[in-house]
């Protein structure tokens, strides 16, 4: 296990797609959150809360980003025919699924660092500059635990892409099925009773769980029938997800014939 | 894991795919490979030998049948790339990564320092290369690089899916001779192709595979001696050598109006017959596409007529007596 971890981090840094990736994030944050920060006006409400309402609105693209990380870190290995290599170096297919986990979590989680981080880098002083300021009303803790509910979030999502990736093994399709699901089929599940009865148990769902505060969240995101989770529940219900769709996809596709 | 089973030895024992949609690419095949030995493993395209190797190499599930290396299957070897490498088709490289840096992937994967890189890239002539991205390299630089990879881990035992594939001649000279070099140290090499010649001049023994299953095993010399020598005999008196030979009882087969194959018997015998019958011989020599005759024979009955193979566990296949063969030819390379 710990051979094959050390052959995912081989892998991940000796290409260059992993800076193309970082490249992407931080113009995506650096850009979302400039156009936002000169925009908003006192009535907004304080920088975190604008930093709340982006990750909320905006965070789904982030996660995709994640997801398609992990999804090609996994379907690659069928795509340009390296899964024959791999199997070859470590025939016990679950260990190569389980080192994915847990390398595209760590990576996932400096992608989150990195979006988060430009975030507040980029949103902060141009908010200052423009005299949105203060904290009234929020206490600081709340900014913590956005910050680091986000980075979780987002970091979960490169190893649910892994367990999505195991599971469809088809790249194209795995990355327009979860891009769509991700921005789209969940908003829509809202607008039904039964969509919102199972809601805060999406990836989505426990997603917006972890970075909205719970004391927060009936004034952030209120959809009446939806009873989000926690943020432990969320972060719980997101690694699940991932962990669930790894052993379905490791015991369905990737045990499959590699011919 | 079978106790005291010398670690390079391969044994396919009852071994059967059937594909989905129904296609048994392979049949009960059973054989073994002795350490040390280079086996050339032979059929034509479709005959079942690339599944048979995935098998082996526990990419491909068998639908019966068990194979091993050193008595464990592949999926049971710790740490594999020590144990067995192997070059396959449709095995390929990330296009964006560099050679040295796609070997040090696998030098994590097997526990292994990452100047073990350079040294395979040197023993396969790449070295010049290695800093280069995989996705500019010629077909016989990926051939190296694969075959790089597959001596990442030293390994006992080596398992090469149509090497040939894509190498100029002068690729394949090189194959040989490293191959050859490989198989002096010890190592176990069980090599496939769909052409005779290609490896003919390389392996010891040979296991040919018709439509899944295994139709002859066994030295190089068995295969052709399961024909005795064939001579080719060119002559302006073609009928009057076939006349007097026919009358003997010797097996001929006509090839054209000044030429005939003759069967079975020693070079001076035919030459005695010749000059009793008063022929004029322009040329006299080994049939040198005998062996691919054997090959193509054996490999192109319909797969419903029963096989005249040995299987597993029975002894090779002896044929009919014939007089040893002492003529031109015999040796040759193989
Ligand atoms: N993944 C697969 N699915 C279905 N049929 C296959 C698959 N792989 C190989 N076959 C079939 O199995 C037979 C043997 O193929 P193969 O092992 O590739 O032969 P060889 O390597 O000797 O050319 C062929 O009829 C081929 O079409
Ligand atoms: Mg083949």
């Amino acid at each position: 296990m710990v051979r094959a971890v050390a052959a995912e981090f081989v892998k991940l840094f000796t290409t260059r797609v992993w800076a193309w990736l970082v490249g992407v994030v931080v113009l995506l944050a650096a850009g979302i959150t400039g156009i936002a920060a000169v925009n908003v006006s006192t009535g907004d409400g304080p920088p975190a809360e604008v930093l709340l309402v982006l990750l909320i609105v905006l965070g789904p693209v982030a996660f995709v980003v994640s997801a398609v990380v992990g999804i090609t870190a996994l379907t690659g290995e069928f795509r340009h025919q390296t899964a024959t290599s791999t199997f070859l170096a470590e025939p016990r297919r679950p260990v190569v699924v389980a080192a994915k986990l847990l390398v595209y979590l760590i990576f996932g989680a400096l992608l989150g660092a990195v979006f988060v981080g430009v975030m507040l880098l980029v949103g902060f002083p141009i908010m200052h500059s423009r005299s949105i300021t203060g904290d009234v009303g929020h206490p600081a803790y709340h900014l913590a635990r956005i910050v680091v509910g986000a980075i979780g979030a987002i970091a979960l999502f490169a190893p649910f892409g892994v367990g999505f990736g195991a599971l469809v093994r088809n790249q194209p399709t795995a990355i327009t099925i979860s891009a769509v699901y991700l921005v789209a089929a969940e908003n829509i599940m809202l607008a039904f009773r039964s969509g919102r009865a199972i809601y805060p148990y999406t990836p989505g769902g426990a997603a917006k769980s972890m970075i909205i505060p719970h004391d927060r969240i009936h004034e952030v995101f209120d959809v009446s029938g939806v009873h989000m989770l926690g943020g432990l529940g969320g972060t719980i219900t997101l690694a699940v997800w991932a962990l669930g769709l790894s052993i379905l996809g490791s015991v369905v596709a990737v045990s499959r014939d590699v011919s | 894991m079978r106790v005291g089973e010398p670690p390079g030895r391969i044994v396919v024992a009852a071994l059967s795919k059937t594909f989905a949609g129904g296609i048994r690419a392979v049949d009960n095949l059973s054989f073994t490979v002795e350490p040390g030995s280079v086996t050339g493993f032979l059929g034509p395209n479709g005959a079942g030998k690339t599944t048979t190797l995935r098998m082996i190499l526990g990419l491909v599930r068998p639908t019966s049948g068990t194979a091993t290396v050193g008595g464990r299957r592949y999926v049971a070897l710790p740490n594999p790339l020590r144990h067995v490498g192997a070059c396959l088709e449709a095995s390929s490289f990330y296009p964006g990564r560099t050679a040295r840096n796609h070997l040090r992937v696998y030098c994590a994967h097997a526990g292994l320092p990452g100047k073990r890189a350079a040294e395979v890239l040197e023993l396969v002539g790449l070295s010049a290369a290695g800093r280069r991205r995989v996705k500019g390299f010629s077909l016989g630089m990926r051939q190296r690089l694969a075959l790089a990879t597959a001596m990442l881990g030293d390994p006992p035992v080596l398992i090469m899916d149509e090497p040939t594939n894509g190498l100029d001649p002068e690729g394949i000279r090189w194959l040989r001779g490293f191959l050859r070099e490989l198989a002096g140290q010890g190592r176990t090499i069980l090599v496939s192709s769909h052409l005779l010649a290609e490896v003919q001049q390389t392996v010891d023994r040979v296991v040919i595979l018709s439509a899944g299953r295994c139709v002859r095993q066994g030295s190089m010399a068995e295969l052709a001696g399961g024909r005795g020598p064939t001579t080719l005999v060119r002559t302006p008196q073609v009928d009057a050598l076939m006349a007097v030979l026919t009358s003997r009882g010797v097996g001929l087969t006509r090839v054209d109006a000044t030429a005939v194959r003759i069967d079975g018997l020693p070079v001076p015998d035919i030459g005695h017959a010749a000059f009793e019958a008063g022929c004029e011989i322009h040329e006299m020599r080994a049939d040198q596409a005998d062996l691919e005759r054997v090959f193509f024979e054996l490999t192109s009955q319909p797969p419903s007529q029963p096989h005249v193979g040995p299987t597993y566990g029975q002894p090779p296949y002896q044929p009919p007596y014939q007089p040893p063969y002492q003529g031109p030819g015999q040796g040759g390379p193989w």
